[in-house]
């Protein structure tokens, strides 16, 4: 255990120190939209909008390499792609027209397919596995600057319309005839979810968002009967789970990433059976 | 008993469609403040539609809604709402002060003191003042109906609009249902979605039967066997087509011809 106190004090050593904080920062988007992801059901929106921004990260991995365009980065790529599959799912999430689950399908299947055909295409060896599940130990001083900015453009949104959001997500056809406009609110709450998913992809990777966006509000749900509640349960959660994963896997090298989702995973089927027994 | 004052809600020559299918015909029908009045019918025959075009969440495809003498959207403050029970998530993480809270939201902005106190005292008026700390899916099916009962009451509402109240809820539920919306129509017109026929005629003044045409009845003691004379059945596999006169949408053969 000392060792990995030491590592953690090293100057010599920042990536562990910047791994635990982006951990602790992150749990505030994860456990503040996750929350509202759990409740909405939204889980499979949050999985096909991380999946399609695998489509804008192969795009910008191509047009970078072949091209030779700088500004152009994986990370804008996902930005991108991100936010306009964001605007697609509102715009069928708020006409019904289409079903929501047949788009979300295409969303995700589109998205992965064209992040591994532009991967495959790009000059040079280029590793999706590092995307799907990212990598926290190769955390900057920037990274931590960009998560830093989400969590104040989430806390902003979550803290002066959370009464908004709170009478959309129980009753949307209520709160319109009250003279809301819960098409914005429906939209803000999708762009916070892909706001979160992009940032935290160069973090965690996409399938360790999906975890974090799930299982610390699903396991806070067991618990608590408060949205509010639910949302401060689900950071401090998160945060442990984080830090604690991030020190397991130093103690049994193993990789950080799997680890930690494991660690989720353990908890969540814990804490299953002990509400059950309760 | 004519409790007839003025008109709050009034409807012209309605008529709606969905894709080119249509859902209402030819709607005529005057509603009085202070008035207990029932839409019945079969499912799919436009019930709930009607009752979303008075609330101003869809818009007529030709004739007119007036709700206080101003379109529907306008006339949203004096109308409260409370939406079938079954549409909600009931392991959503809420409490009841909350819900009813929720009646005050506005566009933009946090909950004021005023809001705050007329949550408590809707909360009261439905009698579930106790509560007021617990979470909405802890509570009955009756005492949930009572709480979104409570949350349209926070608009000093003078409409209530009711989609199924006695879905999913027992008899004695009911009961207290049907006393506090009694109490209510002291000072409201309430207007109420049922397929609860027996319900209808203990507490409404007049039931509206649709399915695509509109038929008015009286509602008095007489209300549920009247109807099985009129439907042969009940009101959920009536067709108007057969009881309406020639050239008067609204008028019903008594059954005498039949």
């Amino acid at each position: 255990m000392n060792g990995f106190f030491n590592a953690l004090l090293n100057p010599e050593i920042p990536f562990i120190r910047f791994a635990l904080i982006a951990g602790l920062l992150s749990s505030i988007p994860f456990g503040v939209i996750g929350s509202f992801v759990v409740v909405k059901r939204m889980t499979y929106i949050a999985g096909a909008l991380s999946h399609a921004a695998l489509g804008g990260i192969g795009i910008a991995l191509y047009i970078g390499e072949k091209y030779h365009v700088d500004f152009f980065t994986p990370m804008m790529g996902a930005f991108l792609f991100s936010m306009f599959a964001g605007l697609i799912i509102s715009v069928a999430v708020i006409s019904g027209r289409e079903r929501i689950d047949t788009v979300i399908g295409v969303i995700w299947a589109a998205g992965m397919s064209i992040g591994l055909l532009f991967i495959s295409i790009t000059p040079g060896y280029v590793d999706p596995m590092s995307y799907l599940f990212g990598n926290i130990l190769l955390l900057t001083g920037s990274d931590l600057l960009l998560i830093s900015v989400l969590n104040g453009v989430i806390l902003f949104f979550s803290f002066f319309f959370y009464n908004q959001l709170l009478a959309t997500a129980f009753d949307e056809e209520f709160t319109r005839i009250r003279g809301v406009n819960t098409v914005v609110y429906q939209i803000m709450l999708i762009m916070l979810i892909s706001m979160t998913v992009i940032l935290m992809i160069s973090i965690v990777g996409i399938v360790m968002i999906i975890a974090f966006l799930t299982i610390p509000p699903a396991v806070s749900g067991f618990f608590t009967k408060r949205l509010r509640s639910m949302i401060i349960f689900s950071i401090i959660l998160c945060a442990f789970i984080m830090s604690t994963g991030l020190f397991l896997s130093y103690l049994l090298k193993l990789p950080a990433s799997s680890v930690t989702i494991l660690l989720a995973s353990v908890i969540y089927v814990l804490c299953f059976f002990l509400k059950r027994e309760s | 008993m004519n409790k007839k004052t003025g008109k709050i809600i009034s409807i012209e020559n309605l008529s709606f469609s969905y894709n080119h299918h249509p859902v209402l015909r030819n709607v005529n029908i005057d509603i009085y403040e202070k008035e207990i009045v029932s839409i019945v019918g079969p499912n799919g025959g436009g019930k709930t539609t009607l009752l979303r075009l008075i609330l101003g969440l869809l818009k007529p495809k030709s004739g007119t809604i007036l709700v206080d003498g101003r379109p529907p959207a306008a006339a949203s403050k004096i109308i409260g709402y409370v939406p079938q029970r079954a549409r909600h998530d009931n392991s959503f993480p809420i409490t009841v002060f909350e819900t009813v809270l929720s009646g005050r939201v506005r566009p933009l902005g946090f909950y004021s003191k005023t809001d705050r106190l007329k949550a408590a005292q809707s909360l009261d008026e439905v009698g579930l003042s106790e509560f007021i700390r617990e979470p909405f899916s802890s509570l009955s099916g009756g005492q949930m109906q009572r709480v979104l009962i409570a949350r349209a009451l926070t608009t000093d509402a003078r409409i209530l609009m009711l989609d199924e109240p006695t879905s999913n809820i027992d008899p004695s539920a009911g009961d207290t249902l049907n006393s506090l919306l009694k109490k209510l129509n002291e000072t409201m017109t309430i207007l109420l979605v049922t397929h609860d026929t027996a319900f209808v005629a203990n507490i409404t003044d007049r039931a509206l039967c649709i399915n695509k045409t509109l038929v008015e009845h009286p509602a008095d003691d007489n209300f549920c066997g009247m109807l099985a004379s009129v439907y042969d059945e009940s009101p959920l596999v009536v067709r108007h087509e057969k009881l309406i006169v020639p050239g008067d949408s609204n008028k019903y053969n008594t059954g005498d011809d039949k």
